[in-house]
């Protein structure tokens, strides 16, 4: 029997319950809906065939043809290349819509990021209101709503400093917090004791055990999406996009780029797509070997953790040694990607590989000591069932047994080719292959170092490859690898779609284009939004295949260094 | 083996080849720039204005083996309470300005404040026009007394390690 494929069954999935439009892209199905029910419906089925919300983007489109907000909802296949699009229309007037959180829990933080930014209020379906405060903290007015199109940068910038230079400030959540019976809150946060980023969290402790935890984040907010349609044009955005995490500026910037040529429809030429490959994953590699090198110093294992750092400051060495930069910034561009002189293929393969002998030599050793495995393992559990509910993403989720990986899932750029995609499946050294480790699923401490270690082999298989590739291009001796960009006007209030898998997961860039090549919106996601939940579930008490698992106090710094997410992406 | 070789990081980096060394452009012993010769010791607390992360990879690199920040008698301490200097990375956005002047506040004077970064637009003669971030409803100005206490500022859109150094060094 000739069975349905996957495209075909959600075309009908989505034509039986909303109107289809043009996609963005040909694995793509974009459906409108403007009825509670049907959304509800929809969601429903989508929850059923196990999709998973990529991204959320509310819009503001008064002043265009449909003259209302929109919502617009990102899913992905569980497993094939394929995207759907809701595109929800609010009534005109209306600033509430229906919140579909009790199908996709991982709507909760682009609930909060909208309630802020553009005062739209989830209704039903949620057993607590979504509370303002997640973004604009105290020195915002309320109703500031500064992604709503009706006001300008200068006057939103003149409205927050007069509501400062009157003094009134708002009560903060934190504040209003009362600890429960026999507990005791503490309040660690913004200003921390390390060199890091800022952000507060609240334990609520009995003893040693941490009972509760409530993450505030929004400190770094810096009003980027704003930044991005005020000031940015389609073509040099890349600038902004390199600012919203430090350390995953190229994932970023290629993300972001991989958008604006989506609009463009723009063809990349093979050797950019080999170059973006080849940062990526040096991007990669140098962020996984500083995260194994500040584990070990967790722990305490300071000779491990010297080494470590050694090495990683090689590898970022040998970056500003080849692109100009320590962390990989500006060199993509829109239309494929510019370097300051022509690759030396011998001095990466020299250095990375002496790299990673030592780094398996010295992570060998770290995983299997005594000392470090009493701490990381069995500590800090993501279960797999909570990974998908909330859904989790990218390294950490892989660790917790969800395996889902953009490069494979969704591939662009020379994913899709057949000589790397052989070396993604071989059984014996990547990443994915290999199901009967159970370590590296258990969703610890230990699993998402494992993961790490993994990836960094997978990954400078995979520079192997391209290097061995880039030796055969002939115009290897170049540094500029520049397609041409052209916006056609038609394409204007139409979006597109831009992903790279960072190392810390898929960053996606929603971008829509307006007039004279500027950005009407663009909306941001870090893979840090959807795992900041993730890293509170691991710490709360929750049950692990029947038994009760807590979290004391000391175990935060560790575990929270085993997700090593990004403050700056999640509040841009 | 000269006694620059002594210690573990020292040891485990003249296993390298030598080839590789000289390919790595510097020999991984750890660097010693010519600054702050015989002067006193310096404590940093850092604080985040909301920058993106890379500043933040940045002083944690100084940190490291290589640049051994210590060795220039600077170091970074845990709270402003024992701090000399107050570093502050970013634009400083709106959010982070009350935490910003309570540690500045609980700082034991004299009070001096380094700020890092080409996007900390709000300081004034270094100021970089255009700056990515300046026109940002999000971002702050540095109250006036934090201004004036200003006493170095790390230019550059990333500062390299070596270039934090070399402007720490001019502190007295």
């Amino acid at each position: 029997m000739n069975q349905k494929s996957s495209y075909d069954r959600l075309y009908e999935l989505a034509e039986k319950h909303g109107d289809l439009l043009r996609p963005p892209a040909v694995n793509h199905i974009l459906v409108r809906l403007w009825q509670e029910e049907q959304l509800f419906a929809l969601a429903d089925s989508l929850r059923r065939e196990n999709f998973y919300l990529v991204t959320m983007v509310a819009n503001d489109e008064r002043e265009l043809g449909d003259h209302c907000f929109k919502i617009y909802y990102l899913f992905s296949h569980p497993v094939e290349d394929l995207f759907l699009t809701i595109e929800y229309l609010l009534e005109s007037q209306r600033e509430s819509y229906p919140s579909i959180y009790s199908y996709f829990q991982a709507v909760d933080p682009f609930e909060q990021e909208i309630r802020d930014m553009f005062g739209l209020e989830p209704s039903g379906n949620r057993d607590d209101q979504v509370q303002p405060g997640s973004r604009l903290h105290a020195p915002y007015p309320c109703d500031l709503y500064p992604l709503r199109r009706d006001r300008t940068m200068a006057q939103l910038k003149q409205r927050v400093q007069e509501y400062n230079r009157q003094g009134l400030h708002r009560t903060t959540p934190v504040e209003r917090m009362q600890p429960s019976q026999g507990g005791l809150l503490l309040s660690v946060g913004p200003v921390h004791a390390g060199i890091i980023e800022p952000g507060r969290f609240v334990f609520h402790i009995a003893g040693e055990v941490i009972d509760d935890l409530d993450i505030f984040l929004g400190y770094t907010h810096k009003g980027i999406e704003r930044l991005f349609q005020s000031k940015m044009t389609l073509h040099d955005g890349w600038r902004l996009a390199e600012q919203v995490s430090g350390d995953s500026a190229f994932a970023h910037s290629l993300a972001y780029c991989r958008a604006v040529e989506a609009l463009a429809e723009s063809k990349l030429t093979e050797e950019a797509e080999l170059l973006r490959g080849l940062f990526l994953e040096l991007e990669r590699i140098y962020n996984h070997v500083g995260d194994t090198a500040a584990l070990a110093h967790d722990v305490a294992l300071d000779l491990i953790a010297s080494e470590l750092m050694v090495i990683r400051e090689e590898l970022v060495r040998l970056n500003a040694s080849i692109t100009g930069h320590r962390y990989l910034c500006g060199l993509n561009r829109p239309g494929g990607i510019v370097l300051p002189q022509p690759l030396d293929t011998d001095r990466i393969r020299t250095i990375l590989f002496s790299c990673l002998e030592r780094y398996t030599a010295l992570t060998g050793r770290l995983v299997s000591m005594s000392s470090f495995r009493n701490r990381a393992i069995s500590t800090g559990i993501l279960t797999k069932a909570d990974a998908l509910r909330i859904g989790a993403t990218g390294l950490a989720a892989r660790a917790s047994g969800v395996d889902r990986d953009f490069r494979r899932n969704h591939p662009n750029g020379i994913y899709c080719e057949p000589w790397l995609r052989k070396s993604f499946d071989s059984p014996d050294d990547l990443i994915f292959a290999d199901e009967t480790i159970r370590e590296d699923r258990a969703g610890d401490v230990y699993a998402r170092l494992l993961v790490r270690i993994q990836e960094v082999k997978s990954s400078a298989a995979i520079v192997e490859k391209i290097l061995e590739r880039w030796n055969t291009c002939p115009e290897r001796n170049q540094t500029c690898f520049l397609s041409e960009v052209r916006f056609n006007s038609d394409n204007n209030y139409t979006f597109a779609i831009g992903h790279a898998e960072g190392w810390r997961g898929e960053v996606i860039y929603w971008i829509m284009q307006d007039k004279m090549e500027h950005i009407y919106r663009c909306k941001v996601r870090d893979p840090s939004m959807l795992n900041w939940p993730a890293l509170c579930l691991s710490i709360i008490p929750h049950e692990v295949k029947g038994k009760r698992v807590e979290t004391i106090l000391a175990d935060f710094p560790l575990i929270n260094k085993s997700f090593n997410l990004s403050y700056s992406g999640n509040d841009l | 083996m000269s006694i620059k070789h002594i210690g573990f990081v020292r040891l485990f980096a003249t296993n390298l080849p030598e080839h590789l060394l000289s390919l790595l452009g510097c020999d991984l012993h750890t660097e010693t720039l010519p600054v702050r010769r015989g002067k006193k010791s310096i404590f940093i607390r850092h604080l985040d204005g909301g920058s993106s992360n890379a500043p933040e990879m940045e002083l944690t690199a100084l940190t490291n083996p290589i640049y051994d920040l210590a060795q220039y008698g600077i170091r970074f301490v845990p709270s402003p309470r024992h701090a000399d200097i107050l570093l502050i990375t970013g634009p400083l956005t709106w959010n982070m300005l009350g935490p910003a002047i309570a540690a500045f506040g609980s700082m034991p004077g004299p009070k001096r404040v380094i700020t890092m970064g080409d996007c900390a637009s709000f300081v004034e003669p270094y100021a970089v026009k255009n700056c990515i971030f300046s026109d940002s409803y999000a971002v702050a100005e540095l109250p006036q007394n934090m201004k004036e206490s200003i006493v170095v500022h790390i230019a550059g859109s990333l500062p390299n390690p070596q270039d934090i150094i070399m402007k720490l060094g001019e502190l007295r």
